[in-house]
């Protein structure tokens, strides 16, 4: 069963917040909001955190980017325990698209076992969008912060709060275990930069590939499989572009990502458990009765087993999971 | 459905793409223009440094460095200038943000070879520009180190080392030499002084201001002005290397260098407040509230302040009681950095936006000066 957050009370708590949240930007106005609400809160922790540590601002960045990123954890994983239990109701889903030929009816059976499993299709997408400023700001606070430039210096003095301890950070250090964390990386110079942008490609790829799908057919697992490989090398390509500070950011976000995805999924090509109690899916008498009831007749509950892409776990065909199930 | 998964990257590079939309404050420069005569030689764009015929409307492009059409130029990439250009006999030297040095001849054409003025052997970026002194000139960089280089052609001079002497903090100052030492403030907060013939430190320690120092001026009297980015303003004495009296405290950074007239020390901070700053007793004779801030050396025109801030706007402000005068909004002007230079009884002005402007302190307004025959 999956234990919920009572629908009426979370709907309210996120009534209230984004009523006061649209107030604030009327008043103030989106730029003002997202600058003096996260931007400039983060900027300040990330010297702080510089000045705690030593004075190495790549220290601060790794801390920094890490607390944040457990500050969000419920959020992170309510949403990958959504994508999980959506993917554990993939059978069911399949099932219903080859009863239905019509695309409306299938789309009504296909939400009702969503519903009847207490799956949000959506609701994996309320967290990422609040995460999304967050990590925006974030991505700004470390190159605002890292002043590249004199320019980068003097906009940065907007930022800081007057107090002393931070006033007397400024500026930072840019060097970080051999890399320049204020300057990209470059394909012609063999450095420590250029190491980051590989770990970049590396962190980016770890990251999908510790993460469950939720595929419904052959031409999306295709599609991710591309994706898989593209999404690094375009990240990469960022990274030789932007400061390595960024970069840095980057692959210790995309880490705690894979830390995050072997905690909540586990990871079965290395035979590891998830961790964190999965909030399954209740597949209901209501669900499955439904579709065959619809269907062909037959009653055939379906056992919640997850449905992993090719990147790892079992490779099973349909047509094996059909004999399978005969 | 199946992208998904690929949501938070998606988010990623919707950041990094809307990041490189914005684009994070790229080196621009704020040199302050320098006349010569009836020439000015400013610099109207990052990387376009022009010398101007002054005449009554504006004034006409004698020449403009870099000329992209000329293989000896094609390459030079200064990439921002943030100190004023020097002008050493017949030979104009420019110092650039990626760390070049070049020499022009006053006909504005590259004239050095490539060999020592190249940025290949010098480390790191330069902010603060150069300083004459005699047959040398010297600088800092951001990779913390202070070069002093022949003027004939940038080689090695006396003791001091052709990769540059290692000092702690990075150098975003323009060094200032008096008689024979040079001063040399750092990011770290220490403050330098070199003998310049035989490169060796005077005092027996830098002077610890506390916070980074990224302005330095000579005021006269044996006292160097040493403001902070810490809000503090130290009045050093140059022979030993201590302070004057305890540190001024100011509302905000202070990274700019003050007019000196009267034994007053006139300057702003980044809270947008401008000094008098008594520099017998220390204490302030009257604080101005410009509104935003004031990187920019103010200039003293007769009975008058002038002063611009980072939000374009010019202040004419009473010289004896600290009231405006007037403010003028300068349309265009971008964001005023470069320090203010007085030329025939007016303030000129140079904004972000590479537009060059005239403060007039008797009709107390501003007005552009059209350069003609730009390419």
């Amino acid at each position: 069963m999956i234990r919920r957050v009572p629908q009426r009370a979370g709907l309210g708590v996120a009534l209230i917040g984004a009523v006061a949240l649209i107030f604030v930007i009327a008043t103030f106005g989106f730029g003002k909001t997202f600058t003096v609400g996260l931007l400039d809160p983060m900027i300040n922790v990330l010297v702080v955190f510089n000045h705690a540590l030593w004075g190495s601002f790549g220290l601060a960045v790794i801390a920094f980017t890490i607390l944040v990123r457990f500050v969000t954890f419920p959020l992170t994983l309510r949403q990958l325990q959504q994508t999980r239990a959506m993917q554990s109701l993939q059978p069911q889903v399949q099932e219903i698209q080859k009863k239905f030929t019509d695309p409306k009816r299938r789309q009504e059976e296909t939400m009702k076992a969503y519903r009847a499993a207490g799956v949000n299709p959506l609701g994996c997408l309320g967290p990422l969008v609040l995460q999304f400023p967050i990590l925006i700001a974030l991505f700004y606070a470390i190159r605002q912060t890292l002043a590249i430039s004199p320019e980068a210096l003097d906009n940065l003095s907007s930022h800081l709060y007057s107090w002393s301890y931070i006033q007397s950070a400024i500026p930072l250090e840019e060097s970080f275990l051999g890399i320049n964390l204020a300057e990209g990386a470059s394909i012609n110079v063999l450095n420590l930069n250029l190491l980051i942008v590989l770990l970049v490609g590396f962190s980016t790829w770890a990251q999908s590939k510790t993460t469950v799908t939720v595929a419904n057919d052959e031409r999306a697992r295709t599609q991710q499989q591309m994706m898989q490989w593209m999404l690094p090398i375009m990240f990469m390509f960022f990274g030789l572009s932007f400061p390595s500070g960024v970069s840095l950011y980057w692959v210790v976000t995309s880490f705690v990502s894979v830390g995050f995805n072997v905690v909540t999924y586990g990871f079965p090509a290395l035979n590891i458990q998830p961790l964190v109690g999965p909030p399954m899916p209740r597949v209901s008498v209501e669900a499955t009765t439904t579709v065959s009831s619809e269907g062909t007749g037959e009653s055939r509950p379906r056992p919640s087993r997850e449905l992993r892409t090719n990147t790892h776990g079992s490779r099973r065909s349909k047509r094996k999971n059909r004999r399978r199930r005969a | 459905m199946s992208l998904r998964r690929f949501l938070l990257p998606a988010i990623g590079a919707v950041a990094v793409l809307s990041a490189s939309c914005v684009g994070f404050s790229e080196p621009r420069g704020w040199a302050e223009p320098v006349f010569r005569s009836e020439t000015a030689y400013v610099f109207l764009d990052k990387e376009e440094f022009v010398a101007i015929e002054l005449d009554e409307f504006g004034g006409e492009a004698l020449w403009v460095f870099p000329d992209g059409d000329l293989d000896s130029e094609k390459e030079i990439e200064l990439e921002a200038v943030y100190g004023p250009p020097l002008f050493a006999g017949d030979r104009i030297i420019l110092a650039g943000f990626s760390g070049e040095m070049v020499a022009l001849g006053t006909e504005g054409r590259f004239v050095q070879g490539r060999g020592n003025w190249t940025r290949d052997d010098v480390k790191g970026a330069i902010v603060g520009g150069a300083v004459l002194a005699d047959e040398m000139f010297a600088f800092g960089t951001t990779e913390q180190l202070l070069y002093v280089r022949s003027v004939v052609d940038g080689g090695q001079v006396g003791p001091w080392p052709l990769g540059g002497k290692k000092l702690k903090g990075e150098i975003w100052s323009q060094p200032i030499v008096t008689g024979n030492h040079l001063f040399v403030g750092t990011m770290a907060g220490n403050l330098y002084a070199f003998d310049l013939e035989t490169g060796e430190e005077v005092w027996k320690r830098p002077f610890e201001a506390g916070g980074a120092i990224g302005e330095l001026q000579d005021i006269g009297q044996g006292v160097l002005f040493v403001p902070t980015l810490r809000g503090e303003v130290w009045l050093v004495d140059a022979e030993v290397g201590r302070s004057v009296r305890g540190s001024f405290k100011a509302g905000g950074w202070v990274w700019t260098r003050p007019a000196v007239e009267g034994g007053i020390a006139y300057f702003g901070d980044f809270e947008g407040n401008v000094y008098a700053l008594d520099l017998g007793t220390g204490r302030t004779r009257w604080v101005y509230e410009a509104g935003d801030k004031v990187k920019a050396q103010p200039v003293i025109i007769g009975g008058t302040l002038i002063v611009g801030d980072e939000a374009g706007v010019v202040h004419f402000v009473d010289l004896a009681t600290g009231n405006r005068r007037n403010t003028v909004k300068v349309d265009g002007a971008g964001k005023i950095r470069a320090n203010l230079v007085e030329k025939g009884g007016f303030a000129w002005i140079i904004g972000t936006e590479g537009r060059l402007f005239r403060a007039d302190p008797e009709t107390l307004t501003v007005i552009e000066r059209e350069v003609r025959g730009l390419p």
